[in-house]
């Protein structure tokens, strides 16, 4: 197993992805990228050195349970979060230029020009009272010199390209009259209207009907082939990631667990916690009512850092190392596709076999999780 | 539509007739008579009993009501017991004096309210929001009557800026007007100022922690521009509650404010309404104060349909 160079504390600085080459080219490259939320409770670190680079028009996938960091991690990189009680370190270069510094008055004119977000939900993320036209207008006349009815045809014609029938009548309407799936179409109508090269889509399909959900991500995936863009797509659905992503990065507890081609990391998933969460999945070639398998335990709170790996205390191959120390991202055997992984024993090699079996034996991990 | 008005216009009609009739009811249990305020405590019986039989003071409480009742429904409210004057002409010209107060008063208080609610709200806990928090503290605080001597004496009697008492009507001389109304909105609206500061400021930091709010920044969107264009119309519900309830508590109860300005509105004539024992200008400034509630809660029904898409009938 080869061992990845290393960064600040220790950790990885993405040399191995093979995006890096170009990385001027990139559309966005994030480095070390840490997120700490200050509470009276004590720190939290959110999102933890976390490092990618995503190429013009690929898509970077980002899976993880609820409270993984990966919602944070987006809005850390658009620096959306709110400065009080909250640090932030590294750097994120967009269409090559550095915002890591900038503050709200200096990022408005990256905000919606250049990356846009695509929200969860768009009934909350849409101004209830205010006809949706009107905030696609809105974006528009702040990032570009258009006249007013010229954002207005501007507009019709995103309607009319995201599916839309009767833009017309359509932009006049307030969102709560739209169906849930036309409201969502609106909002990739506004995150497109002013061509970013970076679309953040956070869950854009789990508020909707299932029906509706591939042609959303359809849509999605058609918009970003016709304009090059670079799209990150937070979800916790794999399969989602599996059809419409190029890499994935798997997080938990704020880290990177696993990352690599998507194809890759899903067939022969080397984290155990990837592999937990596949066997978690339901699969069209298991009979039905087959039991699916469920992780035991929560995701960690993450305040105060423990010294060992996060997973470590869910993990069924967990051993005394994994306790006290934390494992690093490090690239799997066929790494020089930039399949990385943080585990001591990951799946598929020789010692996770062997540490696998090892609790099996003595029917509990390390961490004092029972075994069947 | 049409349907909703007339329901409207027939359940409005019923609580105006519950308040004047219980109105009447509860201003007869007022101690004294309208004789002796009008003829003096040395008046003979006989000059009473006329006084009495003049004004019909000697019926039955309810048929003194129908009579009333029967006069409103004639367009007549009736005529002062003290002097003879017709309500109706009192009331025209007492009316359009408390309302101009009433109103620039609210509107004064909107406009110190909304800005500094904005700003409070936009950096919650922040020096600036704690110092508006306190100086709201304060004026929700002190009394209406505390309030008006302290201006008077700083603005009025030591830099002589502005009037002490009296009233000139705006149709006589605008600006003179204006310079005599000075003081008493500045009490009308101060402490409203508060009360509305305080409910929007609630409000908006609700409205900020929405995925609208991060929505527009993602957009782009200046902090103003999200703050009055976005923030503030989802943030305005409670805020028009509480301003129309203001306006029509002012309506009827801008009484202190009145009296110690010497303002001839409807609060002073209710003042001296009671003193006289005038149980008919009483129950004409009860009309006004009840349809004033009244027209108003109807104006802000309304209002939250046009401010929110979502209210259906």
């Amino acid at each position: 197993m080869m061992s990845r160079p290393t960064g600040r504390e220790g950790e990885t600085v993405h040399p191995d992805a093979p995006q890096v080459a170009e990385k001027g080219q990139d559309a966005l490259v994030v480095d070390n990228m840490d997120v700490w939320f200050h509470t009276p409770a004590g720190s939290n670190h959110a999102v933890d050195d976390i490092s990618f680079a995503l190429g013009v028009g690929k898509t970077m996938g980002i899976v993880g349970e609820s409270g993984s960091g990966k919602s944070v991690l987006a809005k850390s990189v658009m620096r959306l979060l709110p400065a009080r009680g909250v640090a932030t370190g590294g750097q994120v270069l967009l269409c090559g230029n550095d915002i890591s510094g900038l503050g709200t008055r200096k990022m408005r004119k990256h905000w919606g020009s250049e990356v846009a977000m695509v929200f969860q939900d768009a009934l909350t993320a849409l101004n209830p009272v205010m006809r949706v036209g009107d905030q696609i207008v809105e974006q528009i006349r702040e990032h570009t010199p258009l006249s007013r009815s010229e954002a207005i045809a501007k507009t019709h014609r995103l309607l009319t390209e995201v599916g839309i029938p009767s833009p017309e009548l359509r932009s006049r309407q307030y969102p709560h009259q739209l169906s849930g799936g036309m409201r969502q179409r609106v909002m990739i109508a506004l995150a497109l209207s002013c061509d970013p090269a970076v679309l953040i889509a956070d869950e854009p399909t789990t508020a909707l009907d299932v029906s509706i959900q591939a042609q959303i991500m359809d849509l999605l995936r058609e918009e970003q082939l016709g304009r090059k863009m670079g799209m990150v797509l937070i979800t916790h659905d794999l399969g989602l990631a599996a059809n419409y992503t190029d890499e994935l990065m798997v997080m938990y507890g704020g880290q990177v667990v696993e990352r690599g081609p998507t194809k890759e990391v899903l067939a022969q998933p080397s984290s155990p916690y990837t592999e937990a969460l596949l066997r978690a999945s339901p699969r069209l070639a298991n009979p039905p009512h087959t039991r699916l398998e469920t992780l035991p335990g929560r995701p960690p709170a993450i305040l105060g850092e423990s010294a060992g790996c996060g997973f470590a205390p869910r993990c069924r191959r967990a051993q005394e190392r994994c306790l006290v120390e934390r494992p690093r991202l490090t690239l799997t055997e066929n790494g020089e596709s930039g399949h990385g992984v943080r585990c001591f024993y990951p799946v598929g090699t020789p010692g996770g076999h062997e540490a696998l079996k090892i609790n099996v034996e003595r029917g509990t991990t390390a961490a004092g999780l029972e075994l069947r | 539509m049409l349907s909703f008005a007339a329901e409207r216009l027939l359940r409005y009609g019923v609580v105006l007739f519950l308040v004047t009739f219980c109105g009447s009811m509860l201003l007869s249990l007022v101690p004294g008579s309208a004789a002796l305020a009008v003829l003096g405590s040395d008046a003979s019986p006989e000059a009473i009993a006329d006084f009495n039989t003049k004004y019909g003071l000697n019926h039955a409480l309810p048929v003194r009501y129908w009579m009333w009742l029967r006069g409103v429904f004639e367009g007549n409210l009736g005529e002062s017991i003290n002097n003879g004057q017709p309500v109706s002409k009192l009331l025209g010209e007492r009316l359009p004096v408390t309302l101009e107060l009433a109103i620039l008063a609210i509107f004064v208080a909107l406009l110190i309210a909304v800005p500094l609610a904005l700003a409070s709200a936009y950096r919650a806990g922040g020096i600036f929001d704690r110092i508006v928090q306190s100086l709201t503290s304060g004026l929700i605080a002190i009394p209406e009557i505390a309030m008006a001597l302290f201006l008077v004496l700083i603005f009025a009697v030591k830099l002589n800026l502005f009037p002490v008492t009296g009233w000139v009507p705006f149709s006589e001389d605008p600006v003179q007007n204006l310079r005599f109304a000075v003081l008493p909105v500045a009490v009308l609206a101060l402490p409203a100022a508060a009360v509305f500061l305080r409910v929007l400021r609630a409000d908006v930091i609700t409205t900020l922690q929405s995925d609208y709010i991060a929505l527009a920044r993602a957009k782009g969107i200046s902090t103003p521009r999200i703050l009055f264009k976005h923030a503030l119309r989802a943030s305005s519900y409670s805020l028009l509650t509480i301003g129309g309830l203001r306006l029509a508590y002012l309506i009827g109860g801008t009484v202190v404010v009145e009296v110690i300005f010497a303002i001839p509105g409807v609060g002073s004539a209710l003042v001296s309404s009671i003193q006289g024992k005038d149980l008919i200008v009483l129950q004409g400034i009860v009309v006004v104060i009840a349809s004033a509630y009244l027209v108003i809660n109807f104006v802000i029904d309304m209002a939250y349909r046009f401010l929110d898409p979502r209210v259906e009938h």
